[in-house]
């Protein structure tokens, strides 16, 4: 036999960061796709004023709660490329049987999805509040919400976008899937804008968002394999 | 498990791959149903059947993908463990799409799947890409897009990935189709050069493969619906 020859299976962090920055390469011949979700997010954020009456005042109160829609709507139309294409592809296959620990390949992956997509959107909520005319602390909180919640979402995500893998619709039924989950994530990423804006101070709920997606990124890499192994039964 | 009347003490000698009592079922329609046999080092197994007998899902089975089948797979001796790194680190399964990625090169596809392959230890990465293009006939294409390369041409790729990989077990379902006759030679040659070092091969396959080593020959066809043969 070969024993000798037979390579140690790849550390963790090996794992994570050659699957993040496969993607993220992927990603960058990609742009046109990843710029198409930045610029959905903005369109989406620029319906609400166009259908509702022009009042300041309003369009100021559901900025926040507008601005969190969007970047769910946005997370979500980029879902499907999270695995499809490796799914058809046969690159998954090869991921699951590498000797190489699968939660962190998986891992990797989500890590260049959210650097990708959710990154990016709390650069742009900068420019979606100057939009709805918030004052500049308060498009600091909403930035803070969305980088602090968007992980979760993404988890969230994630998992759902594996347990759909070659489900016909499968696109429609991850929507199904996905935003009652994000509920929680929405009300108290867009509920953090508002404590700050009538003084009560957004810690607690930027303290629950980041509580959230850390606990999402402790369970979700072996919960996420879990579901991956599932699509291939 | 072990009531195999003319090896009692199979656990404790045996090399190599052995299959026993493997059934696996495709939703309701039973594929193949207690198969059993022994591939020891430096052999190889010639998979035939037709279309539909469950070549491929003998394949994915072996691999430890897809719906875990009935009965043990055996390396060595020991119990295969799916989704094990250690059995990862024994065999290499490529289906019909290899997961090449079609907006990297040629050279790029290859040199991040051999670097998975190798466990991603960072001393062994400098393994020479080009060369083992050249060895499969893409060295004038390395840096095309792999989407622009011709369907021979993709098999090609996957044949320098098993020159390159070091792993005891080969797992191919229909490594040749496509391939123009030099290019069948050349998997002929690697063929050769893997059981030459002790290693195993089962090939799922419709055509004559150009081996110096001759082949076990197991049809899935002549046995689906058949009672289980030998060692009951």
């Amino acid at each position: 036999m070969r024993p000798s020859s037979s390579p140690e299976p790849a550390s963790a962090l090996a794992a994570l960061t050659w699957a993040c920055s496969r993607d993220l390469r992927i990603a960058l011949r990609h742009r046109g796709e990843v710029a198409l979700v930045l610029v959905f997010f903005l369109l989406v954020g620029s319906m609400f004023p166009l259908a509702m009456a022009p009042d300041p005042g309003l369009l100021r109160a559901i900025a926040p709660g507008i601005a969190w829609v969007s970047a769910l709507l946005a997370t979500l139309l980029s879902l499907p490329r999270l695995f499809a294409a490796d799914h058809a592809d046969g690159t998954l296959e090869q991921l699951l049987l590498a000797p190489a620990p699968l939660a962190a390949l998986l891992a990797g992956k989500v890590l260049a999805h959210w650097l990708t997509t959710a990154a990016p959107l709390v650069l742009l909520s900068g420019l979606a509040g100057l939009q709805f005319d918030l004052d500049p602390e308060d498009i600091a909180i909403l930035a803070l919400s969305l980088l602090l919640g968007t992980p979760l979402l993404t988890w969230l995500g994630a998992i759902s976008a594996a347990l759909t893998l070659g489900a016909r619709g499968g696109s429609t039924l991850l929507g199904l899937l996905v935003l009652p989950l994000a509920v929680p994530v929405l009300i108290f990423g867009a509920g953090s804008v508002e404590a700050a804006s009538v003084g009560l101070g957004a810690e607690a709920h930027l303290s629950l968002l980041a509580a959230g997606s850390i606990l999402a990124s402790m369970v979700g890499p072996a919960t996420l394999s879990l579901a991956v192994r599932i699509a291939f039964e | 498990m072990r009531n195999h009347p003319e090896s009692p003490d199979l656990e404790s000698t045996e090399s190599g791959l052995v299959v026993d009592s493997l059934s696996c079922n495709a939703g309701y329609r039973l594929l193949f149903h207690a198969l059993s046999f022994q591939l020891p080092p430096g052999c190889w197994l010639r998979l035939t059947g037709p279309n539909g007998s469950g070549k491929s899902t003998l394949l994915r089975a072996l691999a430890g993908l897809g719906r875990p089948a009935e009965g043990e797979v055996r390396w060595n001796g020991i119990v295969r463990q799916p989704g094990s790194a250690d059995w990862h680190s024994v065999m290499l399964y490529q289906g019909h799409s290899a997961g090449w990625k079609d907006s990297f090169s040629a050279h790029d596809n290859l040199a991040l799947q051999q670097a998975l392959d190798s466990g991603l230890q960072t001393d062994q990465l400098s393994a020479d890409i080009d060369a083992l293009l050249e060895r499969c006939g893409l060295h004038s294409r390395a840096s095309l897009s792999f989407s622009r390369l011709s369907a021979g041409q993709r098999h090609r790729l996957s044949l320098a990935r098993l020159a390159a990989a070091e792993r005891s077990l080969w797992l191919l379902d229909e490594p040749t189709t496509a391939l123009d006759a030099a290019g069948q030679a050349l998997f002929g040659r690697l063929l050769g050069e893997h059981l030459t070092q002790g290693g195993c091969a089962v090939i799922a396959t419709h055509l004559p493969i150009a081996c110096e080593q001759t082949a076990l020959e197991l049809d899935l066809g002549a046995r689906t619906g058949t009672a289980p043969d030998s060692g009951h």
